[in-house]
């Protein structure tokens, strides 16, 4: 009540002694909380500050937070690592050429320790952190590699590695056993042939010339056939003994072998990889002929093979920005001319989880070949709509430039443009092609200069010239194209951990190094060597080599070994360990600022609780005396 | 000359001497009677040619004039700023100290804090749902802090209706006391008696509303408020409230009597006048003045800034950017403005002469265009009339810019949709962006953003303007959480239905919107003068808003306290003028005993001398 309606009301000189000793009770309220004000409106001036530095540190708990959590992944991740990389030098030494064992022991024994180790890749690879799966990429709630029965035996209908590897051998050995070549004689020609232009088998790739003997270089046979060689014998002289002639081939796998034969004379001990010399050419011819079919014959149970699980190892474990591949099968297996896209009914997909779908190392599903004046850019076959690049169209303004687009012949041949260059393309000229990938379409357009070319530029000289200058500049452009739309593993999953820096630690099971541990151990798990003769341990010789090749330390630098894996994860942590020190340091900092601001120092409340008890004191005794004092007292 | 005359003098002596004693006594019975003014007899001397004697004039009852016009005036004064602060405390405990549990800085620390771990582990249920409950705990202060307002407001409300009640019969009594005042055959005890019952009613009425006292020469008072409405000329005028029931945020002053949601508080004059004093701005001080201002300045002002907190969450959870179209020559570009609802808006950003400028665009019937707080142009448009009423609207008022419905050839179904906006081709007014800023229509499919906090019936919040009340106005007790993401929180994460719960696409875009997303208070600043215009990021605008409101508070409690003091200095002023000092009565009693009997001495003296006389 500000107007007093009570008797004997509180005269000023009492009230300044009740606001003592209220100043009194908030001090010891201050000396028991330790805090300057219990209320919002006593901070006074002190308000902002606190309201700043509050927020301040509140958003550094929530970065400590995230920085507790990612260490938490990284350590697993980093022991998964280190076990990936003991595991990759375990299995390059686990199998080596020749190394037999005594009674063949090493036959019997590397497919089911193979089969051992991946099991544990594949749990190592489907580990999880409190439910999060770390080797999917962003995809994090659903295991990222198939369960090993599934991988290998296949699952519900689905085929699984065996049975691709089964096909594909199939389609690679061919009808007879001798990786899908032909050899015919006519005279003293041996021709030596592709049975078509297709992926499976072997090809033909070099053949060598030692006197006696004309041979033709690999030259595209008659249509329906692929390459050829022919070795055509002289008549006189005729070839000399020992004199070899070497067939080079390339293995489905894109490995090489050879096949040497080499002359000895009629009624010489034959030996393994000779034919005799006749007494015409005629019956030479004849003799190589039946070397060579004999010899096809062992390369193709031996070599052929191994190669053929490693590349249906390469179809069925697919890279990013690959499809899954299966032989097709029409018109028989034998002789298959295609690869065609798996769907996922009909085949077990290894890795569902987060995948680049355009890759630049394949780049992006695409071929540029050159030949004189022109340039072709084909799809490779099947083309996917999920993977790679998909050619739209291209446009060229210029006159002397010509970019006809034709489809595939069938769904599983790729489309491809023909880049026809005439000696007079100009300065300006302007070749736009159009590529659509998962996600969108882009336009990669090359001008033509007179002067040294920059980046989307070719320059331009005569019609062949220009058109190699045009492939190199189209390669680089689609290369970065597909590099800027690929990404990186790492940046699939991120965690902020403080106002600007953020820690990419993403890793994906399809990663070079993890893909050629799977690709590698698969293979090897699934072969076997039954009867241990030489031409299983050829076999044995040519998966054990294959293997070590794919686990080499020599691919310790390409991007997503498992080398670099571990790099970028110690690369992680540390910049996790240096923003986890700048938030103690300066979370402390600001605690020390925010305590200087709202707690009260004890010794000065002490103090003023003091001096105010003395006053207090005085008051009182002041305030008795006077109201002694009263004339009715005296009276 | 003679005995008689001597024993005359004696007597009135011995009657003054009487009459002083009652007053004296008078005086010391009531020392501590509050509002008692210090009474002295007036005596003087008469001469006539046969006697001199002291005779009474009447009793002097000490008043100033100056100094009781001062008092009143610091008690209407202090009672208003006492009644302000004592709502005001207890708003104070409802926010709470910055980094106490339950204030608003650390319950939206918590929910940043929470995305942040959720942009981490979004596939952990644990703290998906920690994020939900958070955001719930948001709401919730939001809405507890609002119904708190409310609720004082409701109050106030009904401490003027009973402080118009006492008023009425405080000024019921005066107009008594005034008319027995009139009555000028009074004797002087009972008369100042009134008096001092006049200055009691005089300053209780003060209290509740600031008066102006007119003290009449012959004692009545006539009270008028500082503004000159007559509250007491002979009879007294009635006041009156009408109170409006419940009052919600919504319920606000409006000068349109038809309009006006809250109470109204009227006066009648004696000759039948009413008055609204609100509407005419008549009370300035005393506990109405007090209650009327905070009801309707202060209240409502911290309603505001809740309001714009809650407008600022759920803008900033659930707008989505879309950046126009770059035209092909690099100069303008193209908008499609079919998603913009009344409420949201476009900005166009571009450069004039090298200085950057930002112009916001509101869908809203109104028409406004002003400069916001920030620098930033705001104008408001229709949009309901596609792209090119839009152009109409918006001619000439930005110099440099062409602004026009795009128009391809060959035309296209959605041209009158999309709106073009092209620099001048000499380069000097350049378009930087344009962004179109929509609220979220669903959870999936439509983007990152995300309609976490929404309004009543699970609408979305476009902050419509055009509404009766805007959609803003009392939102804070609207907002909840979207029933849809407490039901199944995985929606934090998944833009689209089956998507893998280990994308951090959201979560990461909601982090970023809510540290990024910049809001200005308040329409425009000059409609507003006095209004605390808050302008920032959401973290920034909550900061702001403790900071005004424990700064509003500490200076109301500093102001009562002041004016208390004012008012205590002038109490003990007037204790020394008015009051009574038992010693100094003492005294005078002391004296009055001596001289009466003095007095009553000289009359046995004179009664001797008489007898000596007539037993001669």
């Amino acid at each position: 009540m500000i107007v007093n309606r009570s008797m004997f009301p509180l005269q000023t000189g009492f009230s300044v002694i009740s606001n003592m000793q209220s100043r009194m009770a908030d001090l010891q309220l201050q000396l028991g909380t330790g805090e300057k004000s219990s209320t919002l409106a006593g901070m006074g001036r002190d308000l902002p500050l606190s309201l700043s530095v509050r927020s301040r540190l509140a958003r550094i708990e929530g970065y400590s937070a995230n920085i507790d959590m990612v260490n938490l992944r990284l350590s697993f991740l980093n022991n998964t690592v280190n076990r990936f990389e003991a595991l990759e030098a375990e299995a390059r030494t686990s199998a080596a050429q020749g190394q037999y064992g005594t009674g063949n022991i090493n036959l019997a024994t590397v497919p089911d320790l193979s089969k051992a180790r991946l099991d544990e890749i594949v749990t190592l690879l489907n580990s999880e952190v409190a439910g999060r799966y770390l080797f999917g990429g962003s995809k994090t709630d659903a295991q990222p590699v198939a369960s090993v029965s599934a991988l290998l035996d296949g699952q519900s209908g689905r085929a699984g590695f065996k049975t691709v590897a089964a096909e594909r051998q199939v389609a690679d050995l061919g009808i007879d056993g001798r990786g899908r070549l032909e050899t015919e004689r006519t005279d003293a020609t041996v021709r030596l042939s592709e049975d078509g232009v297709h992926p499976f088998g072997m090809k033909v790739s070099t053949v060598s010339n030692p006197p006696g003997v004309s041979v033709g270089q690999p030259h595209p046979g008659a249509a329906p056939l692929g390459k050829q060689v022919t070795v055509t014998f002289e008549e006189s002289p005729q070839i000399t003994a020992g004199s070899a002639i070497t067939i080079g081939l390339v293995l489905p796998d894109g490995t090489e072998t050879q096949i040497s034969l080499s002359a000895v004379n009629a009624g010489d001990a034959a030996g393994p990889d000779t034919f005799s010399i006749g007494g015409s050419a005629d019956e030479t011819a004849e003799s190589f002929n039946q070397a060579l079919r004999s010899k096809l014959l062992e390369v193709g149970s031996s070599t052929l093979k191994a190669a053929s699980t490693f590349a249906a190892a390469e179809n069925f474990f697919n890279s990013a920005g690959e499809p899954v591949l299966r032989v097709n099968d029409d018109p028989s297996l034998a002789e298959a001319t295609s690869l065609r896209l798996a769907t996922p009914s009909d085949t077990v997909m290894w890795y569902g989880g987060e995948t680049a779908s355009v890759a630049a190392e394949g780049l992006g599903r695409l071929e540029i070949l050159q030949d004189s004046g022109n340039v072709v850019l084909s799809e490779k076959a099947p083309p996917s709509d999920n993977h790679g690049f998909r050619l739209v169209s291209a446009v060229a303004e210029s006159a002397a430039i010509a970019a006809p687009l034709t489809a595939g012949a069938t769904p599983l041949d790729g489309a491809a443009i023909s880049f026809t260059f005439a000696d007079d393309v100009s300065e300006g000229d302007k070749v736009t092609v159009r590529v659509a990938f998962p996600g969108g379409e882009r336009d990669i357009e090359l001008t033509a200069t007179n002067g040294p070319a920059g980046p989307g530029q070719f320059q331009i000289g005569t019609a062949a010239k220009t058109a190699e200058n045009f492939s190199k500049s189209l390669e680089a452009s689609l290369n970065a194209a597909a590099k800027s739309i690929e990404g990186t593993p790492r940046q699939t999953v991120s965690a902020q951990v403080d106002a600007s820096t953020r820690v990419n630690y993403g890793m994906q099971a399809d990663e070079s190094g993890l893909l050629a541990l799977m690709r590698s151990t698969a293979s090897m798990a699934i072969t076997t060597y039954p009867t241990g003769d030489a031409a299983d341990k050829a076999r044995f010789d040519g998966m054990a080599d294959r293997q070590a090749t794919l686990l080499s330390e020599n691919r310790n630098g390409e991007a997503g070994s498992i080398e670099i894996l571990a790099m970028d994860m110690g690369i992680a942590l540390s910049t996790l360990e240096s923003a986890s020190t700048r938030h103690t340091s300066y979370q402390a900092q600001l605690e020390n600022l925010l305590a200087d601001v709202e707690t009260v120092s004890e010794e000065d409340v002490a103090m003023e609780i003091l001096a105010l008890q003395t006053r207090l004191q005085a008051s009182y005794q002041v305030t008795a005396m006077v109201s002694q004092l009263s004339l009715a007292q005296f009276l | 000359m003679g005995l008689v005359s001597s024993l005359n003098n004696a007597v009135t002596g011995l009657r003054i001497n009487q009459d002083s004693l009652t007053v004296v006594s008078r005086n010391i019975a009531n020392s501590g009677t509050p509002g008692y003014h210090r009474q002295s007899l007036n005596v003087v001397d008469h001469n006539d040619a046969t006697s001199s004697y002291a005779r009474s004039e009447g009793v002097q009852r000490a008043f100033n004039t100056t100094l009781q016009t001062y008092y009143t005036r610091q008690v209407s004064d202090t009672a208003s700023s006492s009644v302000q602060a004592g709502y005001l405390e207890r708003l104070q405990t409802f926010l709470g100290k910055p980094g106490s549990v339950g204030s608003l800085d650390t319950v939206f620390q918590e929910l940043q804090n929470a995305l942040q771990g959720l942009s981490t582990s979004p596939d952990d249920y644990t703290v998906r749902s920690q994020v939900v409950s958070r955001a719930q705990t948001m709401a919730q202060t939001l809405n507890q802090l609002s119904g708190d307002i409310q609720g004082m407001r409701q109050e106030a409300e009904g401490q003027i209706a009973a402080s118009v009640h006492s008023l009425n019969g405080m000024l019921s009594s005066l107009e008594e006391v005034n008319l027995r005042l009139l009555d000028l055959g009074m004797e002087d005890a009972g008369r100042t008696a009134l008096l001092d019952q006049r200055d009691r009613l005089v300053s209780q009425v003060a209290e509740k509303i600031d008066v102006r006292a007119d003290y009449r020469v012959d004692g009545t008072v006539a009270l008028m408020t500082r503004s000159g409405v007559g509250l007491l000329d002979g009879r007294a005028s009635v006041f009156s409230f009408e109170s409006a029931g419940n009052l919600a945020a919504t319920s606000e002053f409006d000068y349109d009597p038809d309009l006006t949601k809250v109470g109204k508080l009227t006066i009648t004059t004696p000759s039948g006048l009413t008055l609204d004093l609100v509407q005419q701005g008549v009370v300035q001080g005393g506990e109405l003045g007090g209650l009327l201002t905070l009801r309707d300045k202060t209240l409502v002002e911290a309603q505001a800034q809740l309001d714009e907190i809650a407008a600022g969450l759920a803008q900033a959870f659930g707008t989505v950017q879309t950046p126009g179209t770059e035209l092909a020559g690099g100069n303008g570009f193209d908008l499609d403005i079919s998603g913009i609802k009344p409420g949201n808006d476009f900005l166009i950003n571009y450069t004039e002469n090298g200085v950057a400028r930002q112009v916001r665009v509101v869908n809203t019937q109104q028409d406004i265009d002003y400069k916001d707080a920030s620098g930033v142009r705001v104008i408001g448009v229709d949009m309901s009339g596609g792209a090119a009423a839009v152009a109409t609207q918006l001619e000439g008022l930005v110099p440099g810019l062409t602004i026009a419905q795009r128009i391809s050839t060959p035309a296209q179904s959605d041209d009158a949709k999309v709106l073009r906006i092209v620099g001048d081709s000499s380069g000097a007014t350049g378009v930087t962006s344009l962004i179109a800023r929509t609220t979220s229509t669903a959870e999936q499919g439509a983007g990152l953003a995300l309609n976490l906090f929404v309004d009543a019936g699970n609408s979305g919040f476009t902050n419509n303007l055009d509404g009766t009340p805007p959609q803003k106005l009392g939102f804070a007790a609207r907002i909840s959480v979207n029933t849809a993401i407490i039901a199944d929180n995985r929606l934090l994460v998944q833009t689209s239905a089956g998507g893998t719960l280990g994308d951090s696409a959201r979560p990461d875009y909601l982090v970023k919107q809510l540290a990024q997303m910049q809001f200005v208070s308040g329409g425009n600043p000059d409609a507003n003068p006095a209004r605390f215009q808050l302008s920032g990021n959401l973290s920034e605008i909550i900061s702001q808003t403790i900071g005004f409101q424990g700064n509003n508070i500490g200076a109301a409690l500093s102001k009562r306290d002041d004016r208390q003091l004012t008012l205590d200095t002038l109490v003990q002023q007037m204790d020394a003028e008015y009051g009574v000092n038992v010693d100094e009565e003492m005294s005078r009693l002391i004296q009055l005993q001596n001289a009466y009997a003095a007095n009553a001495r000289v009359v046995s003296i004179v009664q001797e001398l008489l007898d000596t006389l007539f037993n001669v």
